[in-house]
């Protein structure tokens, strides 16, 4: 239906940058995701979109047409609000009519978007409640069928299911996802849960202090992140991050307390990669699924150099897996393991670092290396 | 439990005792006394029936008081409403100055009727066609003189002029309710409005003025009753005016039974005033305490 694209856009209250010179492409029927932690500008983000905050300085394009003045109405835009702003004084019928009402539809044609919609959410029958008699779920449904009625170009959601109860928020997750595959309408979901980012968004947009850190699909943000941010704000567990040094020959992480071989296959790989940090600092990163207990491995998958001993500090138990919080001098990570784990806290396990699938970062800037 | 229930009935049993004697026991008497025949100084207590009700509604003053007392009502009422709403409108457009604003439309209420009274007679005092004073003046000054008028004086005017001081002095009220309610209103939902397509003034048509429903049935509750009962306003700034054109039944009231001793007529219009303020405050009363069982 339609395109997005947001050119250096800033915006500045008072003296706080709250969005620093965003650029982005969204490209039509996409459903794209922006997440960060809370004060990072995703929220602000999508109210310039949605032309409820003015922007300082930059252009925004809907459809190819520069938006920056346009007032919200104009914009042919829906939003979905975190706490639905339903009008609690008009039943649900009248909340999904309001604007095709203010657009001057027909009433035949008001009445077939509106219950063609409740149908797709599944509220028929609540066509004639308000709101305040309504649950969270359904109130969330009626904020979707506003929405979806308007058959706007673009669906602005401002994290629409931090609302609902965990189980709900799964479910409502793939109906969304689905929704918009079956409307085709470009979508812009703000969300502080990487979750939601990863599990809904064709690409997800990372953003910290008002910039943006990376724009990728989820599986590209989550196996190469570009810096020490994004890292371990995408995935959970977070990723662990470890002060180390690369030795000269590119064979050896020393992390203090142990060391670490890096596999014989990977070494020209990191001595390339990594050729201005040979003998220097460098923060290894590596993820709680990426450290494995050798107890639990088959003989042939180990590799000896990567093996350390370190000892439970927590055992978490989450059914399927268990995770480990392990400690030695300095280094302490989380390792995700098998519910078959053999490791008591308090008692010391060996585990393997799969350094194949390691990250190093530049300890002063924090982008990545490999 | 008990005592706890014992201490707080003993706590309260003052003012209920108080009110029972000095509000409902002297309504009970008044009703009584409008159905004597204590129309002089020296008390009467024969029961003469609704003689004095039939009388009062014969009567030519009563008649004039009624009327005024409806016209009255109904402009101070829409007049406030309006003006208030859009002061209140005006107000949240998060403009410089807003205390400052805020307090100079508030501030009138702090005035007592007598004094506002007085200020606009002397304000509304159309002076003489050759020598104008007060707004006439001013109308003259800045070329507006089509627009001087005889005010309170001009029995075609009459109350009409009263209206435009108690509006001054309660709208100001009024935009202080309205504009706690509009605070009130998230502000999502004026965000939502005009993301689903509505301007400035649709916001506050479809959105705002219905999710102020309570307030403004709160303040016509409460103008309403002010209105009814108007005497201090009226008495300080025109007295009964030129043919009663400025009579309200207060007045006529005060007059009846203190300046013309006819006790059990003044009390019959003390009752009939009674009604009329129970037609408006008993509904209200009703639904605020349904809504408040049902919470």
């Amino acid at each position: 239906m339609a395109e997005v694209k947001l050119e250096n856009v800033t915006k500045k209250f008072g003296d706080v940058i709250a969005v620093n010179n965003v650029s982005l492409d969204i490209k039509d029927k996409e459903f794209i995701v922006l997440v960060g932690p809370s004060g990072c500008g995703k929220t602000t983000t999508l109210r310039m979109i949605a032309g409820l905050e003015e922007i300082t300085s930059g252009n925004i394009y809907i459809d190819g047409r520069i938006v920056n003045d346009v007032p919200p109405k104009d914009r042919d835009i829906a939003m979905v609000f975190q706490n639905y702003a339903l009008y609690p004084h008009m039943t649900v019928y009248d909340n999904m009519a309001f604007g095709l009402k203010l657009r001057k539809y027909p009433k035949s044609e008001i009445d077939r978007r509106v219950k063609a919609a409740a149908e797709m959410l599944g509220i028929e029958n609540l066509l004639k409640r308000k709101p305040k008699e309504l649950s969270g779920g359904q109130r969330q449904r009626v904020a979707l069928g506003r929405a979806i009625v308007r058959e706007p170009k673009v669906f602005l959601m401002d994290e629409p299911l931090s609302n609902l109860d965990a189980k709900l928020r799964v479910q409502m997750r793939a109906e969304l996802k689905k929704l918009q595959r079956t409307l085709g309408v470009t979508t812009i979901y703000v969300t502080h849960d990487q979750t939601e980012a990863m599990t809904m968004g064709d690409r997800i947009v990372v953003m910290k202090d008002g910039v943006v850190q990376q724009v990728d699909d989820p599986l590209t943000v989550y196996e190469k992140p570009n810096n020490v941010f994004v890292a371990g704000f995408i995935g959970s567990p977070p990723m662990n991050f470890i002060d180390a040094t690369l030795s000269e020959d590119a064979k050896i992480l020393d992390l203090g307390s142990f060391k670490l071989g890096i596999p014989s296959d990977m070494q020209s790989f990191v001595a390339e990669h990594a050729k201005n940090y040979l003998g220097k600092k460098v923060i290894l990163g590596v993820r709680p699924e990426h450290i494995y207990e050798v107890a639990l491995m088959k003989t042939e998958d180990l590799i000896p150099e990567a093996v350390a001993d370190l000892k439970v500090e927590v055992l978490e138990p989450m059914g399927t897996e268990v995770y480990l919080y392990l400690i030695n001098g300095p280094v302490s990570v989380v390792a995700r393991v098998s519910a078959e784990t053999r490791a008591r806290m308090g008692e010391n396990v060996k585990v393997m670092f799969d350094l194949r699938k390691m990250h190093l970062f530049d300890p002063v800037t924090q982008m990545a290396i490999i | 439990m008990q005592k706890d229930k014992l201490y707080s009935f003993l706590f309260i049993l003052p003012s209920i005792i108080l009110i029972a004697i000095f509000v409902y026991f002297f309504i009970f008497w008044t009703g009584f006394i409008s159905l004597t025949d204590w129309n002089d100084i020296f008390p009467s207590f024969n029961i003469v029936g609704l003689r004095n009700y039939i009388e009062l509604f014969q009567n030519f003053r009563f008649q004039i008081s009624m009327k005024n007392t409806l016209v009255f009502t109904a402009l101070f009422l829409v007049s406030s409403l309006i003006l208030g709403f859009l002061l209140a409108i005006f107000l949240d457009q998060k403009i410089r100055g807003e205390n400052i604003f805020r307090n100079i439309y508030l501030f009138p209420m702090a005035i007592s009727f007598v004094v506002t009274g007085v200020v606009w007679r002397w304000i509304l005092n159309p002076g003489t066609i050759n020598n104008p004073v007060g707004l006439n003046q001013i109308l003259d000054k800045i070329g507006l003189s089509f627009l001087k008028s005889g005010w309170y004086t001009d029995p075609k005017i009459g109350i009409k002029a009263v209206v435009i001081a108690a509006v001054w002095q309660m709208s100001g009220y009024v935009m202080a309710m309205y504009l706690a309610g509009i605070r009130g209103i998230p502000s999502e939902l004026f965000e939502a409005a005009q993301v689903d397509g509505a301007n400035m003034w649709q916001v506050y048509r479809y959105i705002v003025l219905p999710l102020l429903r309570p307030i403004t049935l709160g303040a016509i509750i409460i103008l309403g009753h002010i209105s009814l009962k108007i005497f201090d306003l009226v008495v300080a700034m025109t007295g009964s005016g030129a043919g009663f054109s400025c009579d309200v039944p207060a007045l006529f009231m005060y007059d009846t039974t203190f300046r013309g001793n006819h006790f059990a007529q003044g009390a019959s219009i003390a009752i009939i005033l009674l009604l009329m303020v129970g037609v408006l405050i008993i509904p209200y009363l009703r639904y605020s305490l349904k809504s408040e069982v049902k919470r």
